[in-house]
């Protein structure tokens, strides 16, 4: 288990009165993983409406994953780039790390794959 | 009693430690259950047959629901509050990313981002006040508000839970409501002291277009 930019891509910051420019979490990561998971065209095909593509390649070219800094316009149909995506989304994981709010600055550890979204105590 | 009502113990970060944890992966008993109970809610969820989805299982604890989903072809993500519990579903090899994160507190998603969510056997945490500063009810609205958000519009999230009271059940409801949610409670065998079982069942779109589960009744064993 590790965290997957999939999941990067739609985590903002929690702590209480940070609603704006709370996305997306700026990744920094000690240790990395590359999974193998077997690309799934029509998953990757639903998930494209939902994702914030400019923040994916930004974050992705923070830990060395190379996308187009563009989405591709024909995006749907390009299966080549569907499965670059599917790579950076699904199989580019991060193992120990921190996400950090580029609004508060607050920070979240990973620790064995898990961030931890927990609120501290002056949080609450 | 206590072991049927392991809220009254204690917060769960704290009830689910190591020890617990564990159990949840060591008895056959509690995992079939668990699992019966996580098919009857993707039964629920009514998803688009055929389709991958991208689900949210809220007190996903050892990864015991996340395993039927990842049965069932879908992609998850996992939310506990117990770390204890997400070292347990890490060890198992959970095909999910997981997040430490408390619901009361509200989910940390963008708009939009899930297909259904479920949760098995964790809602009911959620009104007690472990702490002082806790506010059920305030939690409970905070929780739901950011539910409603991160679901895709007309999507379902189904939540079985062991209600220790029905006002526990009307607070839940009527939060729920209040946020923009339709539905209501589903019993399951109500005439059954083992096999009842409740589902608060909610879809994140105009309640004309929802009509609620129907429960399964009879004296079917669990
Ligand atoms: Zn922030």
């Amino acid at each position: 288990n590790e965290m997957h930019l999939l999941t990067q891509n739609m985590l903002q910051c929690i702590k209480k009165g940070c609603n704006k420019d709370n996305f997306p979490l700026r990744i920094s990561a000690q240790e990395l993983r590359t999974d193998e998971r077997e690309y799934d065209r029509d998953f990757v095909i639903r998930m494209l409406p939902r994702i914030e593509y400019e923040a994916l390649s930004r974050s992705a070219a923070e830990i060395g994953v190379a996308l187009p800094p563009q989405m591709p316009a024909d995006a749907q149909s390009n299966d080549a780039f569907l499965q670059l995506l599917h790579h950076a989304l699904m199989n580019v994981a991060v193992v120990t790390g921190t996400l950090t709010c580029p609004n508060c600055a607050r920070v979240y550890i990973i620790k064995n794959g898990i961030p931890n979204m927990m609120p501290n105590e002056t949080e609450v | 009693e206590n072991m049927a009502r392991p809220e009254l113990i204690g917060p769960p970060e704290i009830f689910y430690n190591d020890t617990e944890a564990r159990k949840y992966t060591q008895s056959s008993r509690i995992m079939e259950i668990q699992a019966r109970m996580t098919e009857r809610a993707l039964e629920l969820l009514n998803l688009p047959k055929g389709a991958p989805a991208f689900i949210l299982d809220l007190g996903c604890g050892s990864g015991l629901s996340g395993e039927v989903l990842s049965e069932a072809g879908h992609t998850w993500v996992g939310l506990d509050i117990s770390a204890s519990m997400l070292e347990v579903a890490r060890e198992r090899e959970a095909d999910a990313d997981l997040l430490e994160s408390d619901m009361g507190n509200g989910l940390p998603f963008r708009q939009g981002m899930f297909d259904g969510a479920i949760s098995i056997s964790a809602i009911q945490w959620l009104c007690n006040a472990d702490r002082s500063d806790h506010n059920p009810r305030k939690r409970i609205m905070v929780f739901f508000n950011s539910l409603y958000k991160c679901l895709t519009r007309g999507a379902r999230a189904v939540f079985q839970f062991y209600p220790a009271s029905m006002e526990q059940v009307h607070l839940l409801t009527h939060c729920a409501m209040k946020t923009g949610f339709s539905g209501g409670l589903v019993v399951d065998y109500p005439n059954s002291t083992k096999a009842k079982k409740y589902f608060l069942c909610l879809f994140a779109g105009p309640p004309t277009q929802y009509e609620l589960p129907r429960a399964k009744t009879g004296e079917e064993s669990e």
